[in-house]
């Protein structure tokens, strides 16, 4: 750690006397801002590469660890976690040591945290296309990954707190209060939604399960975007926007507004991810009315930013870190508009499932994050590499080009989730679908999903723009870059210890209590929020407070209710061979794009069956409701088709149906089913609460081969081939012809 | 069936109390801001400008 010197050393000289001289440390952030290009296109290229996978189909057939299943958490993952992060902590480490006026705690701590998270990043492009997932959106990375997040982020919360801790400055400045924010509510998430318990080492089942699971990812996944993808990006905001219009921020009131109101009001907004489906009405509905309530601190906070530059839009022609700053704080407004519009249910029924979600989602992700993050990148290039900005040009180039991948992919995704959407409700004039086959839906869409391939390349392709800038940026930087240096007031006086004994009071202690009573109400001229940001901790735990009243009302009853969930009495635990093909299922990433989720609509009653119920899935170790469809429900696929149906779909989609763009499987005719953690698993589930009994976990595995062995003679006789009892295609096979069957025996006994 | 366990559950109150919760947090917050002094809005206001850094350490672009 570099210390500053000391009022004795020569550097005071210069220096008024109630001030020193620092050092902050910036080659952390240039480390972050290289990361942050670097995986961003290589996100955004796995981005390209799954929208090719769409468009056509074939692109799948780059391997067994390269299908659509299996790269699309990587996607998302890189992008959210490895661009979006590494952004958010080049911001956090640049803005708040100026903010606060002193050097990052711990430079160690700092470099810990660089390539801890550099370090799980890798592992997360290993693993998830191996296949290793507990599915949980933006929250698949298996446990021995999700500790060392665990791990990394404590050691950044720790280097930040005690960063302000020894900070020079006592007012908290808007900025920290959203890192803050961020910090604590994104150490909660992250710890709830990944309880779980080890099978072995990459594998692990949640220790919730059906609905009660749903409602916990979905608090999870709504508030990642809220408190990594929004928070941190406002945090961003208000330092970074003011310093590149040079101007302070327009509203310092409705900065105060905009951080309370939507750190309390965001993490109620979960439910919204779960309209129609078996999550109580209570739960959804509230969550509705939460996310409508949003649009008010959301555009508050819209509003402050763009109202920033009265007087300066002249330098947006000019600029193009405020061009990608103004078009970015538009996208939020307008991502933050569609999101509580697409939360009111009567749309929601329409946008869920579709590509419209697919639009919003890259609204935000492309416009707001990508765009706040090539700014920030822009103005910080040229101080962080001490030399000017390579070409101009070539950063106008590369807003340019963005905005029109933004606006093509958005448009055509758009088209595609209404146009979707509006044919999966159509009825013709008896009263019949009009689009009975779900393919005829898929069809209509693809050439929208040609554009948004375009789109998305041409997005990427303005990123390596803005990479090859930042590089030839950096090669003209001197070649001993120094920290820059600042004067900042000497340090706060450390807090006073209570080791004062307590004695009898005498006049001149009674002076000291008239002297620390004065002090008080001096603080509170300021206000008492003004004496709230001289107390970080206490400002964190109130911050922590709210965040988690909304979510202790919203997902206590859910677990507390747990007995009070209709079961249903036909709805029994997976076999173990069942079990295992589930896994497979999983780890395919076949839930990436069949739900299991049949809402209560006509259409949709009408298309796959019986509306699904809570009951159904008590046993369901992660819940797999999945939230698109890029092809049909599976809920009640189980009996639909006979066995040599799904061993000719796996093999070759395109048998069963000439126009289906779902990728080919055959490693699962090949590969050998294992059944090595069989018994551990049941055991863990009967953990869990599953009413397994201890004689059926030591049996699993032979249960399992006899199972598998009566499945493999009925596929051959319905005319498949012989000798499949001990491969993978087995097991998927046992486990999809299991979907739904409990409800419709349940019927046919009533 | 589902809406008459749910409301057999009793669980209204939940949601009442966590608006009247929000509201009231809300109030405090409005009023904080109403009433916060000139001075110290300008002074954070300024902050991210005010950042200490000599001249010639942030070379401009």
């Amino acid at each position: 750690m570099t210390r500053a010197p000391s009022p004795q050393q020569p550097a005071q000289v210069l220096a008024p006397a109630a001030t020193e001289r620092i050092r902050y440390d910036d080659r952390i952030v240039r480390m972050f801002v290289i990361a942050t290009v670097a995986w961003g296109i290589i996100g955004m290229l796995v981005g390209v590469i799954l929208a090719l996978q769409l468009a056509y189909f074939p692109a799948n057939e780059l391997g067994k660890y390269f299908t659509f299943g299996r790269l699309r958490p990587l996607h998302t993952n890189a992008v959210i976690f490895a661009f979006a992060g590494n952004a958010i902590f080049a911001a956090v480490y640049y803005s708040t040591q100026r903010l606060v006026k002193a050097r990052m705690f711990s430079d160690l701590m700092s470099k810990l945290h660089f390539w801890g998270w550099q370090a799980i990043i890798v592992a997360a492009a290993i693993t998830l296309p191996m296949g290793f997932t507990q599915t949980k959106e933006y929250a698949e990375l298996e446990w021995p990954i999700a500790l060392a997040i665990t791990v990394v982020w404590v050691i950044f919360a720790a280097n930040f707190f005690m960063t302000l801790k020894h900070r020079r400055e006592k007012h908290l400045y808007v900025a920290i209060w959203f890192y803050i924010a961020t910090i604590v509510t994104v150490a909660v998430l992250h710890i709830v939604n990944n309880l779980a318990i080890p099978v072995g080492l990459f594998k692990s089942y949640s220790i919730f399960a059906g609905v009660q699971d749903a409602m916990i990812q979905w608090w999870y996944g709504h508030n990642a975007v809220a408190f990594v993808l929004t928070t941190p990006f406002l945090g961003l905001m208000y330092y970074f926007l003011p310093k590149a219009a040079n101007r302070p921020i327009y509203s310092y009131k409705l900065s105060i507004l905009h951080f309370w109101s939507l750190v309390f009001i965001y993490i109620w907004a979960g439910p919204h991810h779960l309209h129609y489906t078996s999550l109580p009405q209570w739960a959804s509905t509230l969550g509705m009315v939460f996310s409508i309530m949003l649009w008010m601190p959301s555009w508050g906070g819209m509003i402050n930013g763009l109202f920033t530059l009265r007087g300066a839009w002249d330098k947006v022609r000019t600029d193009p870190v405020l061009k990608f700053f103004v078009v970015g704080i538009t996208f939020y407004g307008m991502a933050t508009f569609e999101g509580p519009l697409m939360s009111v249910k009567l749309v929601n029924s329409l946008s869920h499932y579709t590509d419209w979600t697919i639009a919003h989602v890259h609204a935000a992700a492309l416009g707001w994050n990508g765009f706040m993050t090539f700014g920030m990148i822009y103005w910080l290039a040229p101080r962080l590499w001490q030399t000017k900005l390579h070409s101009t040009r070539l950063a106008n180039a590369h807003f340019w080009l963005a905005t029109v991948g933004i606006l093509l992919y958005i448009v055509a995704m758009y088209s595609a989730g209404i146009t979707q959407g509006l044919m999966w409700r159509a009825f013709d004039e008896t009263g019949r679908l009009m689009y009975p086959d779900f393919m005829e839906t898929v069809v209509a869409i693809v050439p929208m999903y040609w554009v948004r391939l375009i789109g998305g390349s041409i997005y990427l392709f303005a990123t390596c723009l803005g990479g090859y800038n930042l590089i030839m940026t950096a090669r003209t930087a001197p070649k001993t870059l120094e920290d820059p240096e600042a004067i900042v007031p000497a340090a706060l006086p450390a807090p006073k210890t209570k080791s004062t004994p307590v004695k009898a009071r005498t006049a001149g202690e009674q002076a000291n209590i008239d002297e620390a009573l004065f002090s008080i109400q001096e603080k509170l001229k300021g206000g008492w929020h003004r004496l709230l940001e001289g107390w970080p901790l206490v400002f964190t735990i109130l911050t922590t407070v709210a965040i988690l009243v909304g979510s202790i009302i919203e997902i206590v009853p859910m677990l507390l209710i747990r007995s009070s969930v209709p079961t249903i009495a036909a709805v029994e635990p997976y076999t173990p061979l069942e079990l295992e093909g589930r896994d497979i299922y999983i780890a395919e990433g076949c839930h990436t794009c069949h739900s299991q989720q049949v809402r209560p609509m006509v259409d949709e009653i009408e298309r796959y069956g019986e509306y699904s119920k809570p009951g159904e899935g008590v046993y369901d170790h992660p819940f797999l409701w999945g939230s698109k469809r890029t092809g049909p429900d599976l809920a009640r696929v189980g009996g639909k088709y006979n066995h040599f149906w799904h061993y000719r779909h796996m093999i070759d989609p395109r048998s069963t149906n000439t126009r289906s763009i779902m990728p080919a499987y055959p490693w699962l005719e090949t590969d050998e089913l294992d059944l090595s953690q069989t018994q551990k698993k049941i055991e863990t589930m009967i953990f869990l609460g599953v009413p397994y009994t201890p004689e059926q976990a030591e049996s699993a595995v032979e249960d399992a081969r006899a199972q598998a062995s009566q499945i493999a003679q009925e596929l051959h006789e319905q005319g498949g081939p012989a000798g499949l009892h001990d491969r993978d295609l087995i097991a998927l096979i046992a486990y999809l012809q299991r979907l739904g069957t409990d409800i419709s025996n349940a019927e046919g006994a009533n | 069936m589902r809406r008459e366990i749910m409301e057999a559950a009793g669980l209204e109150a939940f949601a009442e109390v966590g608006l009247i919760l929000f509201l009231i947090a809300f109030a405090l917050i409005v009023l904080r801001a109403l009433f916060a002094h000139k001075e110290e809005l300008h002074h954070a206001q300024n902050l991210p400008l005010e950042d200490g850094t000599l001249n010639g350490q942030e070379s401009k672009p």
